[in-house]
C-alpha cells in the first residue's frame, strides 16, 4: 500500500523519528550447551555414567558462565540507524523515479 | 487521584501494589485457600460419605479450583489491562492442553474398542 | 505517564515504521515475564501429553503391582504441603527482592530451596522403594507412564533447585540489578507453575488412582 502511494506521489513517506536500536550480544552458549547435552545423551545410551555427569555439569556450568556476564546488549546509535536508513531511502528514491516515469 | 495509585482497595487480587502488607496478604490468602482445598481433597478421597462415582469428579473440581487459586494469588493472573496478554496466553494454553488430553483419550478409547482383544490376537499367532 | 495520555499518542517511543503502536513496546519487566509465561505454558502442554499417556495406561498393570499397593497417601500429603509452602515463601522472597532487601530475599529463597529439597527427597525415597520392590519403570506400562510423568516433574523441580541456588549466588555477587530481578521473577513463575502441575499430579495419580 505504501509502495503504491509512493509510486503515485513520486516521493517517499516522511522520515520517522529515528531511535537507537538495542541488539543482543552474540554468544556461543547455545551451541556449547547443546554439545554437552549431546555428550550426556550419548553417555546415557551406552550407560557411561561418568560421562553423563560430565555432560550435565558441563552444560550447567556453561549456562552459569553465560548468566554471569554483565553486558547483554549493545546499542546501535541513532546516527548509524539514521545513516543506514537514509542510504536505503536514497536508493529507493532512485528506483522510485524510474517506476514513476514508466507508469 | 486515588484511582491512579494502586493499593489494596482498588486492585484485582494479586495485582502488584505498593504496600508490603497488601502484597503479602495476597500470598497468605492464596496459601490459606490452597491448604483448605488440599485438605478437602484428601478428605474427599478417603471418606465414604460421598457417592462413589462422584468422588473422582469432585477431586477434579477441587484440583481445578486450587489451580485457579495458584494462578490468581501466586501468579497474579488477573483481568487488569496490563495483564490481557497473559490471560490470552493462558486461555490458549488451556485450549491446547484440553485438546491434547481429551483428544488423546478419545482416540485411545476408540482404538481400544476397535482392536481385537489381546487373548484372541495371541491365539491367532499360534 | 498515564495510560490515557499514552493512548492518544502523547508518547513518542513508538513509530509506525517499526509496527509499534503509539505507546511503543512495554517495559522489559512486563515483556520478559510474558515471554517466560509462554514458555511455561508450552511446558504445561508437555505435561498434558504425559498426563494423557498416564490416563491411557493407568490400568495396564500387566498383572504387576497396582497403585493401591504402591502409593502412601501420608507421604504424598507431606510432599504436597512442602511444595505448597515452598511456593508461598517464594512469593515472600519476591516481595523482599522488589525492595532490594538482601537478607530477607536470600533467607526466603533458601527456605524455598529447602522445602523443594524436602519434596524431592521424599519423592526419591518413594521411587527407590518402588524400584527395590520390583515395581520399577520396566515392570508395566502403568509404571512406565507413572515414572515418566512424576519423574519429569521431579526433574523440573531439580532444575528449579539448581536455578534457585544460582540466583542466590548471583544476587549475592551482583546485587539487585534490574535484569537479575527479572530472572528472579521468571524463577518464581516457574516455581509456582511446578506447584500447579503437582496439584494435578497428586489429584489424578495419587488420589483418584488410589480410590477404594
Amino acid at each position: 500500500m505504501r509502495k503504491q502511494t509512493a509510486i503515485k506521489l513520486d516521493q517517499l513517506i516522511e522520515e520517522p523519528d529515528y531511535q537507537p536500536i538495542e541488539m543482543p550480544l552474540n554468544t556461543p552458549t547455545g551451541v556449547i550447551v547443546a554439545l554437552f547435552a549431546s555428550i550426556c545423551g550419548f553417555a546415557v545410551i551406552w550407560h557411561i555414567w561418568w560421562l553423563a555427569i560430565v555432560g550435565l555439569i558441563g552444560a550447567f556450568g556453561v549456562f552459569v558462565w553465560y548468566a554471569w556476564r554483565d553486558e547483554h546488549e549493545h546499542i546501535i546509535p541513532v546516527e548509524e540507524v539514521r545513516a543506514n536508513a537514509r542510504e536505503r531511502r536514497r536508493i529507493r528514491m532512485e528506483h522510485l523515479h524510474e517506476l514513476s516515469q514508466s507508469t | 487521584m486515588s484511582e491512579n495509585r494502586p493499593d489494596a482497595s482498588n486492585v484485582a487480587p494479586g495485582q502488584p501494589h505498593d504496600s508490603m502488607f497488601s502484597e503479602t496478604l495476597s500470598y497468605v490468602l492464596g496459601l490459606g485457600l490452597a491448604l483448605v482445598l488440599t485438605g478437602i481433597s484428601f478428605w474427599v478421597a478417603s471418606t465414604s460419605a460421598l457417592w462413589g462415582p462422584g468422588v473422582a469428579v469432585g477431586l477434579v473440581v477441587l484440583a481445578i479450583a486450587q489451580m485457579g487459586v495458584h494462578l490468581v494469588f501466586f501468579l497474579h493472573i488477573n483481568t487488569a489491562p496490563d495483564n490481557t496478554n497473559n490471560v490470552l496466553a493462558l486461555a490458549f494454553g488451556v485450549l491446547i492442553v484440553a485438546l491434547v488430553i481429551a483428544g488423546s483419550l478419545w482416540i485411545m478409547d476408540h482404538l481400544n474398542q476397535n482392536m481385537m482383544p489381546m487373548h484372541q490376537m495371541m491365539q491367532m499367532q499360534r | 505517564m498515564t495510560s490515557e495520555a499514552a493512548t492518544i499518542g502523547l508518547t513518542h517511543s513508538g513509530s509506525e515504521d517499526t509496527g509499534l503502536g503509539h505507546r511503543g513496546p512495554e517495559s522489559k519487566s512486563i515483556v520478559v515475564p510474558y515471554g517466560f509465561w509462554l514458555f511455561v505454558l508450552s511446558d504445561m502442554v508437555l505435561f498434558s501429553a504425559l498426563f494423557a499417556t498416564y490416563a491411557s495406561l493407568a490400568h495396564a498393570t500387566d498383572g504387576g503391582p497396582i497403585s493401591n499397593q504402591l502409593f502412601d497417601r501420608n507421604l504424598v500429603a507431606v510432599e504436597t504441603i512442602a511444595l505448597l509452602l515452598s511456593s508461598f515463601v517464594c512469593g515472600l522472597a519476591m516481595i523482599a527482592a522488589k525492595r532490594a532487601n538482601m537478607l530477607w530475599t536470600q533467607g526466603w529463597l533458601f527456605v524455598t530451596g529447602l522445602l523443594g529439597f524436602v519434596f524431592l527427597s521424599i519423592e526419591l525415597y518413594e521411587f527407590a522403594k518402588m524400584i527395590g520392590e520390583g515395581a520399577g519403570p520396566q515392570r508395566s506400562a502403568f509404571l512406565s507412564s507413572f515414572f515418566t510423568l512424576v519423574g519429569c516433574h521431579g526433574a523440573h523441580v531439580t532444575c528449579g533447585l539448581l536455578w534457585i541456588g544460582t540466583m542466590m549466588a548471583q544476587i549475592w555477587a551482583k546485587g539487585f540489578r534490574d535484569d537479575i530481578v527479572r530472572r528472579l521473577l521468571c524463577l518464581s513463575i516457574f516455581w509456582h507453575a511446578l506447584d500447579i502441575i503437582w496439584v494435578a499430579i497428586f489429584t489424578i495419580v495419587y488420589l483418584i488412582g488410589t480410590l477404594a
